[in-house]
């Protein structure tokens, strides 16, 4: 009853305040900006707990690999092959985080503690050289400060839960372990044209559910899993343009959950990441940038009497070329993007490779009385297949207290793109079948107003579609464990609604909930949504009474999911996951001038249950302490890469 | 006990301001040594005896109320053989409210949040041998009257829960002496 109560209030208080002074804009449901002090109130400190603000569906196991499902498709996390997937961007370059069927930001090659902003985008559209088909998770790292600076962070936590002094007593109870610590350490240099960091950092993660201790802990093995490596970021204002080079070697070793084995398996996992983007002015008004990355992957694992898959490498290469011209009200770009996935099996001479060639271009017209439109087509050719896709926009009235926008997008999905190709070969070589090519649509409108000039609001409705068609041209295997001819096909509908507060410098809060299901949809698309809530309702709110000193509060909601047994192996019949109701408390103090900064955070304050995935962990309240170093000293200033164009697009 | 304190603190907190004149920010430090003994009586202490214990507080005031942070060792003995020794090292932060009682004693009270490490030791040999570590919250009260210039005498009690698998519900009382003094520049610098 009190646990109740004190939810209940909280949301009131969340959705009750109001201010005077400063102008509030809601965050978009299509798309929003997540800050740096975002992240830092809300205690969040690795890639994979940014996954809880991307604000989709979202979806893990054991807290380190994570899925997300913007627009009520199956996740990576289950097994439904060639779907596409978010797409990583950091600092305008693509970099494939997923491996196995799992998403695991942790291989990334930049830390939280270096990342100014993160532009967050639920909807189809260019960027990253290519059409990005569910959306984009664009990370922007931050300058070093002028001269040489140094930033080092450690943080290190635990659950509660431990037997404590009945340890030998017939009290006892199963240990758990706490986890961390991780640590970050950047040296960098900022000048004028120049700008150079390298950096250091390592995770600790330990599986803290003694179920999932019990299940996969051995003499052998560790019951933790490590993640980390250095990272090189160069950025260069010269030859007329900025250049930026970003190189990454990650090391991830441990536990990855497998979706088509419906079992966490123990690895080794290293990506290697370079990357080269930049921009030229060829005239004032016309812009060139260009596109050169690769990421690399080593999978290899721990020898076992049944491994689920053998040692292999798989890289991805990206090469694209843009041009742009802007006007007052017109910019328009045009450009060409090369993307080649690459597969060497241990003990196979022979490499497989495919390689997607995407002609692509977007004209966008602003006006901040009237509508502003935006356009984009793009052509994605494989051998003598070509896929089509072509998304619409309009926003009227978009800096008026009123706005109403709406999207329309259609894509045309190839058999071959993304990863699962490469995981059906080294995953479920045994039950290999064609893989469909799949005609998908999404379109939303959406109404947002400002109530008074701290709080705004907006209402969407989205509504998606997806029909496949197995034609012979399919030969690539696909990573469902179901063995009927299914066709995941049909639509689902949904709402969104938001309300942000913004009052500087003391209060900041959003409130977010959505809402989809299935509509006309076939079996298989039904049970897959099962697999994520109907409802979701998050919340934030950092209070900062003084400039050294802050609270933050998240509230996150969502209702239960079932997961039908025939998605996963193991599990019989239906499993039903109660919902989640979690809390967290974060508290900072910044010491010495602002160059010391130390926080607390609670999460699941009311250690309610909190569990995602029939084989996952159950998470009780735990706790994080951790604190930074920085020299020369934090300026609590605004993100520096909100309106920076070119590189991020 | 619990209900008491809770509604003893609210009381406190609510019945008038907090400080007649709010100090600066972490232009004082008081620190405390007292003594601290155990009173309640839950199922830990069907296994262990509690002795007396020993507390160290350091408070400075806060943007609102004052802020501290408190070390406390409070050994207990096993009431049979198959139970080791146990030190029970508790490190926590408070925040508090304080307002005048009567003339010279001021009340205080406020919430905790820290985490209480288990060591373990046999009986045979003085040597830790495994410890357990949990997070802990709760609230305290007391009372505070000056002596003579800048030392005082405080009495607090306060009430713990520890969040172990089955939680542990532990009440101090602690009565010792207090001594008030500036805060050195450097480290009211280092604070701010």
């Amino acid at each position: 009853m009190i646990r109740r109560t004190l939810r209940t209030t909280l949301l009131l208080v969340l959705v009750g305040l109001c201010a005077d002074g400063h102008r509030a804009r809601a965050q978009s449901p299509v798309s929003g900006v997540v800050t740096r002090a975002d992240l830092e109130a809300a205690g969040i400190h690795r890639l994979s707990e940014l996954m809880q603000w991307v604000g989709g569906w979202n979806l893990t196991v054991d807290g380190l690999s994570w899925s997300v499902s913007p627009d009520g498709l199956p996740t990576a996390a289950l097994p439904r092959a060639g779907l596409p997937e978010w797409t990583l961007l950091v600092d305008g370059q693509r970099v494939d985080v997923a491996a196995l069927g799992a998403w695991l930001p942790e291989l990334a090659p930049t830390a939280v503690q270096q990342i100014d902003s993160v532009r967050v985008v639920r909807t189809p559209g260019i960027a990253g050289g290519a059409f990005t088909s569910r959306g984009v998770l664009h990370v922007f790292t931050r300058r070093a400060p002028a001269g040489v600076s140094v930033h080092t962070w450690i943080r290190t936590g635990g659950e509660t839960g431990d037997p404590g002094p009945y340890l030998f007593t017939p009290h006892a109870t199963a240990n758990v372990d706490r986890t961390g610590a991780d640590v970050v350490g950047v040296v960098g240099y900022g000048s004028q044209r120049w700008n150079a960091q390298i950096s250091f950092r390592e995770i600790n993660h330990s599986m803290t559910d003694p179920r999932l201790i019990e299940r996969y802990h051995t003499k052998e093995s560790q019951s933790y899993t490590t993640a980390g490596g250095p990272a090189v970021r160069l950025e260069a204002e010269v030859l007329g343009g900025r250049h930026v080079l970003l190189l990454g070697h990650t090391d991830h070793v441990g536990f990855i959950f497998l979706p088509a084995r419906g079992r966490m398996e123990r690895s080794a996992l290293t990506l290697t990441h370079v990357g080269a983007t930049g921009s030229l002015a060829l005239r004032p008004r016309t812009h060139a940038a260009y596109r050169l990355t690769r990421s690399g992957h080593l999978l290899g694992r721990e020898p076992d009497r049944f491994p689920a898959f053998g040692t292999h490498r798989r890289s991805l290469s990206h090469a694209s070329a843009e041009l742009s011209h802007r006007t007052d009200a017109w910019w328009v770009r045009t450009g060409i993007g090369v993307d080649e996935r690459v597969l060497r099996l241990e003990g196979v001479p022979e490499s497989e490779q495919r390689i997607h060639t995407t002609l692509f271009g977007e004209v966008e017209h602003e006006s901040s009385a009237a509508w502003s439109q935006r356009y984009a087509a793009a052509l994605v050719q494989e051998g003598d297949r070509v896929g089509f896709r072509a998304s619409a926009s309009a926003i009227w009235q978009p800096d008026s207290a009123r706005s109403l926008s709406g999207s329309f997008s259609a894509m045309q999905q190839l058999p071959d793109e993304g990863t699962a190709w490469m995981d059906a070969r080294t995953v479920e070589e045994g039950r290999a079948r064609p893989n469909p090519q799949r005609t998908l649509l999404w379109s939303e409108i959406v109404w947002q107003q400002e109530l008074t000039r701290a709080i705004a609001w907006d209402i969407g409705a989205v509504y998606g579609s997806i029909a496949e068609s197995r034609g012979a041209a399919g030969e690539t295997a696909s990573l469902s464990s179901g063995s009927s001819p299914d066709t995941l096909g049909g639509g689902r509908f949904g709402v969104r609604a938001g309300l942000s507060l913004d009052a500087p410098p003391h209060l900041r809060g959003r409130v977010l909930y959505h809402s989809i299901a299935p509509l006309a949809a076939s079996e298989d698309l039904v049970q897959a949504m099962e697999t994520i809530p109907d409802h979701l309702l998050q919340g934030s709110l950092t209070y900062t009474p003084v400039p050294n000193f802050r609270l933050g509060l998240l509230l996150d909601y969502r209702t239960s999911l079932g997961w039908r047994g025939r998605e996963l192996s193991r599990v019989s019949g239906k499993e039903k996951i109660d919902p989640v109701s979690r809390v967290d408390l974060s508290i900072e103090k910044w010491l010495w001038m602002r160059r010391v900064h130390t926080q607390l955070v609670l999460r699941n304050l009311l250690n309610t249950p909190e569990r995602y995935h029939p084989f996952g962990a159950q998470f009780d309240r735990r706790f994080f302490l951790g604190a930074s170093v920085r020299l020369p000293h934090d300026r609590a200033s605004a993100p520096q890469r909100l309106q920076e164009r070119g590189l991020g697009r | 006990v619990q209900l008491a304190l809770v509604v003893t603190m609210a009381a406190l907190l609510y019945s008038g301001p907090l400080t007649a004149q709010s100090p600066e920010p972490f232009s004082r430090l008081t620190v405390s040594a007292a003594a601290a003994t155990n009173v309640n009586r839950v199922l830990l202490h069907r296994y262990w005896r509690s002795d007396t214990g020993w507390l160290m507080r350091v408070a400075t005031p806060f943007y609102l109320g004052s802020t501290a942070v408190v070390v406390q060792t409070v050994p207990f003995t096993p009431r049979g053989p198959d139970q080791l020794d146990v030190d029970a090292l508790t490190v926590l932060a408070e925040w508090n409210g304080e307002r005048v009682l009567l003339p010279g004693v001021r009340g205080i009270g406020g919430i905790h949040l820290g985490q209480t490490t288990f060591k373990f030791r046999t009986q045979r040999e003085r040597t830790f041998i495994i410890e357990e570590s949990e997070l802990l919250s709760g609230v305290q009260i007391g009372v505070r009257t000056r002596l003579a210039g800048d030392v005082g005498l405080a009495v607090m009690a306060n009430h713990q829960k520890i969040f172990t698998q089955i939680p542990i519900h532990l009440t101090f009382v602690a009565c010792g002496l207090e001594y008030s003094l500036a805060t050195p520049s450097w480290l009211r610098t280092f604070l701010e």
